[in-house]
């Protein structure tokens, strides 16, 4: 029976510096009590924000960024590994061309799609949309496609672009249910041991280092007509921002959970953190996948000038 | 009936009488326990576990189950009474109606495909030029400003009419005329020129969602399909005027079947109306029409109790296994309850004569119950989960007739003796039965019997077109240049005239049904009507399933130990994959391949029988026609991009691909947009079609647009040849089709039910195993043919055997089976004359064969009957064989007519529902049972009297061998 097309073409974007480039200076760190509008919008700075000027992952010996993707449960068989596939990622957050908000730049360095790389163009005015033109090396050839929908996969994950870059504070009503402590560890994708290889060997486990640390707890529901969620909880932290945990729900049934275990970039301020894994759990069939970027291979402020997020470093990256 | 046997029958009375109330007290205890396991009965109606999974069709189904999914597919159709589709009414209702579907229990909403699916994109370029892959349908709906509204059904209307892979399966196109619109052209593919036309000509008046549901709807068919019928009548309520609604799909035909099995379970009690007042008019006691009831129903309690006690998976079919319990258990009723009547006249003492007639009855009774048994022991060696099951439950419930009717119906009429009444046991109408049979067989008129038998045979050996048969055989080797004679002679088609293989959803319903007309009008079988609809609208309603695997098969992956600490490698590339490493394996990694399988489909799509096909090669077709088409144009209007990216393509098409006088690498091509599909799918998305752990296998869909069991074995056979003639082709010559013979399959284990492996038979060599409901039909084919004469053969020579035993006669075995071929052959000549007209519900498929070893054992019934009497009443009139004749016509011949009445008449009900298969196996049952009538009654006899039998005669003779001279006169 035929069933689908594949007409997500959009390359797995690597945003996931887009995610860690952090606190923007227009966003003052905040005072006193605050709501539930304003703690998301401290959240959305915080996770899509430019206090730092650019931002790279980059391969470093054996450290590599991964992204890891398990199939259901009920797919899983002992001939089948977590696919997994190596990436770099470059943000640069301040492009001197002001209609430009933001320049990202992800190149896969693995698999059957090595040497694919995306630039992804997001401008200042939200109503123009953004561009990612998409080097494929084995024709050899840029093509332009346009921005991808809120709910189109995020490179083989059962993570979204919504989730990841595309939702803003004003797509959800929030509303704060109150403040507590991080009760247990952050879960971590924990492989059987026939489903390692020396790629996912190095996998972190789950982090209890945030057990205890103060949190709001805020309840978001989309705006979105027909959504594949109702409403979100997520546990911030109340001093940094991050965003820790995210539980979504359709009607009272709970269907995915989002962890990210944020750490510091030992930058003043405290909502400049990265994104040390994000590791996403879906409860209807147990799909999870669980994105990696080991600290040695982050770079801030590099001195890159803006036209190195071009077309031109795609085709020539790697050579 | 020797003197030893009829002491063991006095013993057997004397005991059951001496311990009547513990043995009635037994017997309504041992009711009462089955009656605690009715309700657990798996009625699940599942084609697929009807046949043994070790054939290669059947497996091929299991496999493509197993690892693709996609096995319980629904689809609803919309069409629009007025205007097209793309009004705004009518989106926001297939909008609506699609979340209301999704949200049925047991559906894979992530499999569903309609208009409002996420996953049907734009195929286009924005005003800039870029690429456009957005949803075509916003997934919050329409909008409400009428603007916006515009310009979103403008984007719907032209993304669908540029969409290459889902608009030939999801819109539905009427020219002026009222006539389908094809996609495909004349030539099979689907180029520029046939779109045109398409949008041009004709009008979009109808759309499709298809739906994926779990196998666990099959555990809970009456919710699902209540909830499934409540959205379909609510959409009807609110939209009927404007749309006509269209329903169909295995989960929905088979739920429904269940469904209807329990609405019509009052035609059971119309049946017991019946029986209830043939014996209140036979025997005129309440007692002697309440009683019979009374224990051929504990014998269906019983049985019932087994089926859910043991969890046996069953078919709607097996609505007909209490229906035959209670009529052949009837006509025991009617034998123990006549002769107790008689002894009670008697004698006067209703324990004497419960004494007497469990004395007469019990060895008659036990032989009789004991060729019925061999109709179904002879079945239960037929793979075919269905007839086991008649088999099994069948004997399991005859068994139990000796203790219900036989033993029981005197027990409870000691207790509840009955009035008696002058003239109790002979009434008028079986005098003149009598007389009248005795006038015609003693008289000139006998020929007339048999040369109505005769006439009746040729007309049936004509219909089977036998002389064919018998022809194409003896042609010989040289006969085979005509295809149809060498397929005679691989098949022993003996009978071309009459078609075994199955067309199934009229094998399932009728298409008519004269209670519907009835009770509500039309008669029509909404079922079929809304199939046969659809069926014009789509491109195909059934699928064959064709999988594609590697010869060479794929290295595993590389585990722990594939690499040491210092990142040296330990295992080689010839001995694990590491994906991150080696070079991509697997063939769907290989153009030459992909090329190979698209030639493939494209000729499937030129075949006549099927409509339209699907696989992942569409997905690489699209996405190579969309990434190289030039920048800022169309890419639909580079139809000739839509193709797999081999040497030979790109250099035909150089203009798109060539660049700095270099031509793209077609491995590394595939190999690209594989990663990019593989990355840009939610899960399980493409695993649908090819299995993206090893990308070493896939699958290919057809959809085929006939049910005719003649032309679905001929495109299953047309699929073949293609195969075997292209096996050595490139890119083929790497893959094998289906699965073969002697390989194993793995069904892992399951709530309750234990790990399974299947290995696969051989039974159809150097033929590809093709899947789906065609694989279905032509496996089901296949069992039919092999069945078709083995069982009644079997049957028959089971029931010969047991007839020789039990007369200890040569002659008398052979007259009786000779009997019962004639009867079988008049159940080929109507199997022939229902494929003649085309009443697919009735041809000699192989769920309606089953009639006919069940209708031998059955019918073997009367002869045995009738030569036990005749060789008794020949004994008592000193061998005068006209006086012994009119006798056994009056007393056994009347009771053989009743049984037969009770039995036709207890099936009438049951032939009343939409159901076909209880139709045909009634049907065919009953004709035999006629003609079994007619032939022990009016043939028998003649038979018996010409070729003298030693076992009736000879008593006679002992007593006057001239008397039997006259009696010949």
């Amino acid at each position: 029976m035929h069933k689908s097309t594949p007409l997500r073409y959009a390359v797995g974007l690597i945003f996931v510096l887009a995610a860690s480039a952090q606190a923007s200076e227009s966003m003052p760190y905040p005072q006193g009590p605050m709501s539930a509008d304003e703690i998301a919008r401290q959240v959305y700075t915080a996770a899509h924000g430019g206090l730092v000027q650019n931002a790279i992952s980059k391969r470093k010996g054996r450290d590599v960024a991964v992204v890891v993707n398990r199939a259901p449960l009920a797919m899983r068989t002992q001939d089948r590994i977590p696919g997994v596939q190596t990436f770099d990622t470059y943000v640069n957050n301040s492009p001197r061309d002001p209609a430009i908000e933001t320049l990202q730049m992800a190149i896969l360095t693995s698999g059957r799609t090595k040497g694919t790389g995306v630039l992804f163009t997001r401008y200042a005015d939200r109503d123009k949309g953004a561009i990612i033109s998409m080097w494929l090396p084995a024709l050899r050839k840029i093509r332009r496609i346009n921005e991808p929908s809120h709910e189109d996969v995020w490179f083989g994950t059962n993570l979204t672009y919504g989730e990841l870059v595309l939702r803003g504070p004003d797509d959800e009503v929030h509303e704060l249910l109150g403040e507590g402590k991080v009760e247990g560890c952050l879960e971590a994708m924990a492989l059987k041991h026939w489903e390692k290889n020396r790629y996912t060997l190095q996998l972190p486990g789950p982090q209890c280092a945030h057990i205890g640390k103060p949190v709001y707890r805020l309840k978001s529901a989309t705006k979105f007509k027909n959504w594949w969620y109702d409403y979100h909880i997520s546990e911030i932290d109340k001093r940094t921002f991050a965003l820790y945990q995210t539980v979504y729900y359709k009607g009272a049934e709970k269907i995915k959970t989002v962890y990210i275990d944020w750490q510091s970039l030992d930058q003043p301020d405290p909502r400049i953190t990265y994104p040390r894994y994000i590791y996403a759990l879906t409860h209807a069939d147990g799909k999870d996948s669980m994105v990696y970027v080991p600290r040695g291979t982050i770079s801030l402020n590099l001195d890159l000038a803006d036209d190195f997020w071009s077309e031109e470093t795609l085709r020539t990256y790697g050579r | 009936m020797t003197r030893q046997t009829k002491d063991y029958a006095a013993d057997y009375a004397r005991f059951v009488l001496r311990h009547r109330r513990a043995v009635i007290l037994l017997l309504f205890t041992a009711t009462l326990l089955a009656l605690y396991f009715v309700d657990r009965v798996n009625l699940r109606n599942d084609p697929d576990s009807l046949l043994p999974l070790s054939n290669r069709y059947i497996a091929t189904n299991l496999y493509s189950d197993l690892n693709y999914g996609m096995g319980n597919l629904m689809v609803w159709g919309m069409k629009v009474k007025q205007g097209d589709i793309y009004q705004p009414w009518f989106i926001r209702m297939v909008d609506e109606f699609y979340r209301d579907v999704s949200n049925l229990a047991f559906a894979n909403s992530a499999n569903f495909i309609g208009i409002p699916s996420p996953k049907l994109r734009n195929i286009g370029i924005t005003r800039d030029g870029n690429l456009d892959f957005r949803r075509l349908l916003p997934a919050g709906g329409l909008s409400h400003d009428s603007q916006r509204q515009l310009s979103q059904l403008a984007y719907l209307r032209n993304g669908l009419e540029k969409h290459l892979v889902l608009e030939s399966l999801l819109v539905y196109y009427q020219d002026g005329r009222g006539e389908k619109c094809e996609m495909v052209g004349a030539d099979g593919l689907i180029s520029n020129a046939s779109i045109a036309q398409v949008h041009q000509n004709c009008t979009a008046k109808g759309t499709f969602i298809i739906g994926d549901f779990s196998n666990e709807l099959k555990d809970n068919h009456l919710e699902w399909i209540a909830s499934a019928k409540g959205v379909m009548a609510d959409y009807q309520a609110r939209y009927g005027d404007r749309v006509e609604f269209h329903i169909s799909g295995e989960p929905y035909f088979l739920a429904s079947m269940v469904q209807e099995l329990w609405d019509k379970a009052w035609l059971f009690g119309v049946s017991l109306l019946i029986i209830l007042l043939v014996l209140w008019y036979e025997f005129r006691h309440w007692s002697c029409a309440v009683l019979p009831l009374l224990g051929v129903g504990m014998t269906i309690i019983l049985t019932l109790g087994l089926m859910g006690y043991t969890q046996f998976r069953l078919t709607t079919m097996m609505a007909l296994t209490p229906m035959l319990l209670l009529a052949i258990g009837i006509g025991h009723s009617m034998q123990i309850t006549r002769r107790f009547m008689q002894e009670l006249h008697h004698t006067r003492d209703p324990e004497q004569a419960a004494l007497a007639s469990i004395r007469h009855t019990i060895v008659p009774a036990a032989l009789s119950i004991g060729t019925d048994l061999h109709g179904f022991f002879a079945i239960s060696f037929i793979d075919i989960s269905f007839y086991k099951a008649y088999a099994y439950f069948g004997i399991f419930g005859m068994s139990t007739l000796i203790l219900t009717t036989t033993t029981l119906i005197p027990l409870l009429m000691v207790t509840f003796p009955p009035r008696l009444r002058d003239r109790e046991h002979e009434r008028g109408w079986e005098m003149g039965l009598a007389n009248g049979l005795t006038r015609i067989l003693t008289g000139p008129a006998k020929w007339l019997p048999v040369v109505a038998v005769i006439a009746i045979w040729l007309v049936s050996a004509y219909m089977a077109e036998l002389d064919r048969g018998f022809s194409a055989l003896l042609a010989g080797e040289a006969g085979r240049t005509d295809p149809e004679v060498a397929r005679i002679q691989d098949e022993f088609d003996i009978m071309p005239g009459v078609e075994k293989g199955i067309h199934y959803p009229r094998a399932a319903y009728k298409d008519h049904y004269l209670l519907g007309a009835l009770l509500e009008g039309d008669g029509e079988v909404k079922a079929i009507a809304d199939l046969e609809a659809l069926s014009e609208m789509m491109p195909g309603v059934i699928t064959a399933n064709m999988v594609v695997r590697s010869k060479q098969g794929v290295l595993p992956p590389c585990g722990m130990d594939a690499w040491n600490r210092a990142g040296e490698r330990l295992l080689g590339a010839d001995r694990c994959f590491d994906e991150l490493a080696d070079p991509p394996q697997g063939i769907f990694n290989r153009a030459e391949v992909l090329g190979a399988l698209s030639t493939f489909e494209d000729w499937l799509r030129s075949h006549p029988n099927i409509g339209y096909t699907a696989s992942y090669v569409q997905f690489v077709k699209t996405l190579n026609m969309v990434l190289n088409a030039p920048p800022g144009e169309p890419p639909t209007r580079h139809m000739n991009l839509y193709a797999i990216p081999t040497i030979e393509h790109m250099r035909r098409n150089a203009y798109a691909y060539r660049l700095a006088g270099r031509l793209p690498d077609p491995d590394k091509t595939v190999q690209l947009y594989n990663g990019m599909l593989d990355t840009s799918a939610v899960a399980g998305e493409l695993d649908s079609f090819i299995n993206t752990r090893t990308w070493d296998e896939g699958i290919i869909v057809g959809f085929v647009n006939t049910m005719d069991p003649r032309q679905t074995h001929q495109t299953i056979r047309d699929i073949q040849h293609y195969l075997r003639d292209h096996a050595e082709d490139p890119g083929m010559d790497q893959l094998i089709v289906g699965i073969q013979g002697g390989e194993r399959i793995e069904i892992p284990a399951k709530d309750k039910q234990p790990r399974q492996t299947i290995i696969t038979d051989d039974s159809m060599p150097g033929k590809a195993a093709i899947g789906g409901f065609l694989g279905i039909t032509e496996a089901t084919r296949d069992v039919a043919f092999k069945e078709w004469l083995n069982a009644p053969v079997a049957t028959s020579l089971t029931v010969f055997i047991m007839t020789l035993i039990m007369f200890r006669s040569w002659m008398i075995a052979c007259i009786l089976i000779s009997l019962c071929f004639i009867t079988l052959m008049t159940q080929y000549g109507l199997g022939a004359y229902m494929s003649s007209i085309g009443e697919w519900s009735a041809n000699l498929a192989f769920h309606v064969q089953v009639a006919l070893s069940i209708a031998m054992g059955l019918g073997v019934d009367y002869g045995v009957y009738m030569v036990s009497r005749l060789r008794e009443e020949m004994s008592v009139c000193g061998g005068e064989w006209r006086q012994a004749l009119r006798t056994t016509l009056g007393s056994t011949g009347s009771a053989i007519v009743i049984s037969m009445v009770v039995l036709v008449g207890s099936f009438i009900p049951l032939m009343n529902t939409e159901l076909a298969n209880l139709w045909s196996v009634s049907l065919y049952i009953s004709e035999a049972l006629i003609m079994d009538v007619f032939i022990a009654l009016m043939v028998l006899p003649l038979m018996v009297y010409w070729l003298r039998p030693g076992f009736v005669f000879r008593q006679g003779r002992k007593i006057s061998r001239k008397d039997a001279k006259i009696a010949k006169v």
